[in-house]
C-alpha cells in the first residue's frame, strides 16, 4: 500500500488491473509519447450489408466472445433501454465474462443485476453506477473491482487504449441506411452523442441500435456512417421523457434554489464575471438552477457571456436564445428543450469527451472555464469531495465531469445543503475522493461558505456580496451541532472499486461495507 | 395507565413515524435510514423522552412498545414525535 497524494492508501496492483500508480497531484503526471488505439481495419465494405434483423445477428456479426469488452453511451439516461435489451441478446448467445464498459449506468439498469450476478459481466469500467449495481458492487458481488473514471478520463483511456472496446453498442435515435448517426433528428432524440464519438472511433466493431432507419441521408451527422459496421432496428430504444430526472431535474426544491441563488451571487461578484466569460454547471438541482439565477445579473450588467459547456439544460438554451450567451458546447443534453436546440440552432454545438474533457489531448474545452458549479455528496475540511458514494459508503452516483471541471476551470465552487437527511454534508474525511481539495475554491451551503486557504484572493469578493466566510472546520461543527456527530461507518479490507483519477494514477479505493 | 395503539410523524424526510402501543413487555425497536451512524443517538433520544414523560406524568415503568421508522429526523423532531406518541396513547390531550 502506498499513501498517496490526498492520503488514501493505493495498493501496488489489483486482480483484473494490474499495476496501480497511486494519485500524485491533479497536475503531476505528463504523459508517456505513445500511439493512439484507434480500432481495427476489418474488410473491403462494398456490397456488405449493414442492416441486420436482430441484436443476435448483429452480436454474431462482430464475434462477440467471452471475455470481450462492450460498451454503451448514458445519452438517454433514465430513460435508457438499449443496454438491458442487448444484454439479454448477449446472454441468450451463452457469452460469459464480459467487460462492461458504458459511459455511465443509470437506474433501469437495475435490470442488468442478474447478468453481474451470474458471470455475464464480470468487470465494469464506468462514471456511476446506482441503485442495485451500486449495492452488488459495494457488497463485493462483482468479480473484479469496479473502475470509476472520470468523462475526461474516459476519453483518455479509450484514446490511449487502457479500455479496448470490442463492440460498441450505440442507441441511434437518428439513423440513415447508410449508418449515419445523431441524437436529434427523431421522434425519440437523446441531443448530443458525446460520449459515443470516442467508442466509435475506437471500437473494433461499431453497432447502431435505432428505431427508425431512414430511406433518406442524415444532414446533421454526429458519427459518420464509415464508422458504423452493423444497424439494428428495435421497437424502443430510449425515452427522452425521462433524461431530465433524478440528477438532471430542473429542480423547485427551495434549498437547492436557495443554494443556486447564493452560487450565482457569489459568481457575479467575483473577477471573472465579465463579457465573454464561460461556465459549467454540473448535474444536481442547485448546479444547475445556477443558471437561471446568474441569467439575472447578467441583464443587470449587460454581461453576455463567451461559451457554456457540458451537460446542457434549458435553463442554458434560455441564455443563448436571449442572445446572453454565443454559444453552447454540449456533450449531453440534460433535457428535451437542449436536444431541439441542439438540432436548430448552430450556435449550439455538439462536442464529444475528449473534446471536453480529455487531459492528455491538446487541449479540452474544460481548461478554457473560467467558473464551474458542481455538486457534491460529501467535502471534508481539506476540500477534497465525494459525488460517488453515500455516507453509509454504498456506491450511488457518478464521477462525472467533476475533477475534469475542477481542475480545468478558473474557479470551482462546490454546492450542496448542509445537511440531508441527518447526515452532515462536511466531514472530517469523505467516505471516497474524487476530486482532489487542491481544485476546490469554494464550499457554498445554506448555512455557510468557506473558502480554501490556498485561495485568499477569494474571502474579500464573497464578503462584498454580503455573505460570510467560515472556516471550513468551523462550518463543519455548525452543522453537526444541529445534526450531531454520525458514528463513522465501518469497512473491511476488500477492495470492491477504484476511483481513478482523470490522468489514470488512482486517487482513492472503496471497500466493502461491513455488515 | 392504559394504552392503546397510536402514531405520531410520517415517513417525510427529515421525519419519523413514532408507534407507542401496548406490550406484554417494555421494548424499543428502532428502523432508521441512517441507523449505521445515529442508531445510538435514536435510542438516547427516546429513553430520554420516555423519561421525562413518565416523570411529567407520574407514571412508572410502562408497559408498551415503542417502533420509530426514522427518515433522518434530527433530535429535536425525534423528542416531539415520541412525546407526542406517548401522550396520544394514553389519552393525554
Amino acid at each position: 500500500m502506498i499513501k498517496n497524494a490526498v492520503g488514501r492508501y493505493i495498493p501496488a496492483s489489483i486482480k483484473g488491473y494490474g499495476n496501480l500508480t497511486p494519485f500524485a497531484g491533479s497536475d503531476a503526471i505528463y504523459p508517456e509519447i505513445k500511439p493512439k488505439a484507434s480500432g481495427i481495419i476489418k474488410r473491403k465494405s462494398k456490397d456488405q450489408n449493414k442492416i441486420l434483423p436482430t441484436l443476435v445477428d448483429a452480436i454474431k456479426a462482430t464475434g462477440l466472445k467471452d471475455g470481450m469488452t462492450i460498451s454503451f453511451h448514458h445519452h438517454f439516461r433514465n430513460g435508457d433501454m438499449v443496454v438491458n435489451q442487448v444484454m439479454d441478446a448477449i446472454a441468450s448467445c451463452g457469452i460469459k465474462n464480459l467487460t462492461l464498459a458504458p459511459s455511465s449506468l443509470t437506474e433501469p439498469h437495475d435490470y442488468i443485476a442478474p447478468y453481474v450476478e451470474n458471470r455475464v459481466v464480470t468487470k465494469i469500467i464506468t462514471s456511476g453506477l446506482r441503485k442495485k449495481l451500486g449495492d452488488l458492487a459495494s457488497n463485493g458481488k462483482i468479480e473484479y473491482p469496479v473502475l470509476f473514471h472520470s468523462h475526461g478520463g474516459r476519453a483518455r483511456r479509450i484514446e490511449e487504449g487502457s479500455t479496448q472496446i470490442d463492440v460498441a453498442f450505440i442507441a441511434a435515435p437518428g439513423c440513415d441506411f447508410l449508418g449515419n448517426i445523431n441524437g436529434t433528428d427523431s421522434l425519440t432524440p437523446c441531443g448530443s452523442l458525446g460520449y459515443a464519438h470516442v467508442d466509435a472511433r475506437n471500437a473494433k466493431y461499431v453497432v447502431a441500435v435505432t428505431n427508425e432507419i431512414k430511406g433518406t441521408p442524415l444532414k446533421r451527422i454526429s458519427i459518420p456512417h464509415y464508422l458504423v459496421d452493423y444497424i439494428v432496428k428495435i421497437d424502443n430504444i430510449g425515452d427522452p421523457k425521462k433524461i431530465g430526472t433524478g440528477a438532471t431535474r430542473l429542480t423547485t426544491n427551495p434549498m437547492d434554489l436557495v443554494l443556486a441563488k447564493i452560487s450565482a451571487d457569489i459568481i457575479a461578484a467575483s473577477p471573472y464575471f465579465k463579457s465573454n466569460f464561460s461556465f459549467q454547471t454540473g448535474s444536481g438541482g442547485a448546479a444547475l438552477a445556477t443558471t437561471r439565477f446568474l441569467k439575472e445579473h447578467m441583464i443587470k450588467r449587460g454581461i453576455i457571456a463567451g461559451f457554456a459547456t457540458g451537460g446542457i439544460t434549458s435553463y442554458m438554451v434560455d441564455l443563448l436564445n436571449d442572445k446572453l450567451l454565443d454559444c453552447l458546447y454540449d456533450v449531453q443534453s440534460f433535457d428535451l428543450n437542449s436536444s431541439l436546440s441542439l438540432r436548430d440552432n448552430r450556435n449550439h454545438i455538439e462536442m464529444d469527451s475528449s473534446f471536453y474533457a480529455n487531459p492528455l489531448n491538446a487541449g479540452p474545452i474544460v481548461n478554457y472555464l473560467d467558473v464551474v458549479i458542481l455538486s457534491a455528496l460529501e467535502i471534508d475540511t481539506k476540500f477534497n469531495v465525494n459525488v460517488v458514494t453515500g455516507s453509509n459508503g454504498i456506491i450511488r452516483e457518478a464521477s462525472g465531469g467533476h475533477c475534469d471541471t475542477a481542475y480545468g476551470a478558473k474557479l470551482s465552487i462546490v454546492i450542496a445543503p448542509s445537511f440531508r437527511s441527518r447526515l452532515p454534508i462536511i466531514v472530517d474525511d469523505v467516505t471516497t475522493v474524487v476530486t482532489p481539495g487542491e481544485d476546490v475554491d469554494i464550499v457554498v451551503t445554506e448555512r455557510g461558505i468557506a473558502v480554501n486557504p490556498a485561495r485568499k484572493d477569494i474571502e474579500s469578493w464573497i464578503k462584498n456580496a454580503g455573505y460570510p466566510v467560515y472556516d471550513i472546520n468551523d462550518l463543519k461543527k455548525r452543522i453537526e451541532n444541529i445534526t450531531g456527530k454520525p458514528e463513522p461507518i465501518k469497512f473491511s479490507d476488500e477492495i470492491v472499486a477504484l476511483i481513478e483519477y482523470r490522468d489514470g494514477t488512482i486517487i482513492d479505493t472503496i471497500r466493502k461495507v461491513e455488515q | 395507565m392504559d394504552f392503546i395503539r397510536c402514531e405520531t410523524g410520517s415517513l417525510e424526510s427529515s421525519d419519523c413515524l413514532v408507534t407507542v402501543e401496548p406490550s406484554n413487555n417494555f421494548s424499543i425497536d428502532i428502523k432508521s435510514t441512517v441507523d449505521r451512524q445515529f442508531y445510538n443517538s435514536i435510542l438516547t433520544d427516546i429513553k430520554k423522552t420516555l423519561e421525562k414523560w413518565c416523570k411529567d406524568n407520574n407514571i412508572n415503568n410502562p408497559l408498551i412498545k415503542i417502533t420509530i421508522d426514522d427518515r433522518g429526523a434530527l433530535t429535536f423532531a425525534i423528542k416531539a414525535r415520541v412525546y407526542t406518541a406517548l401522550n396520544r396513547s394514553a389519552n393525554i390531550v
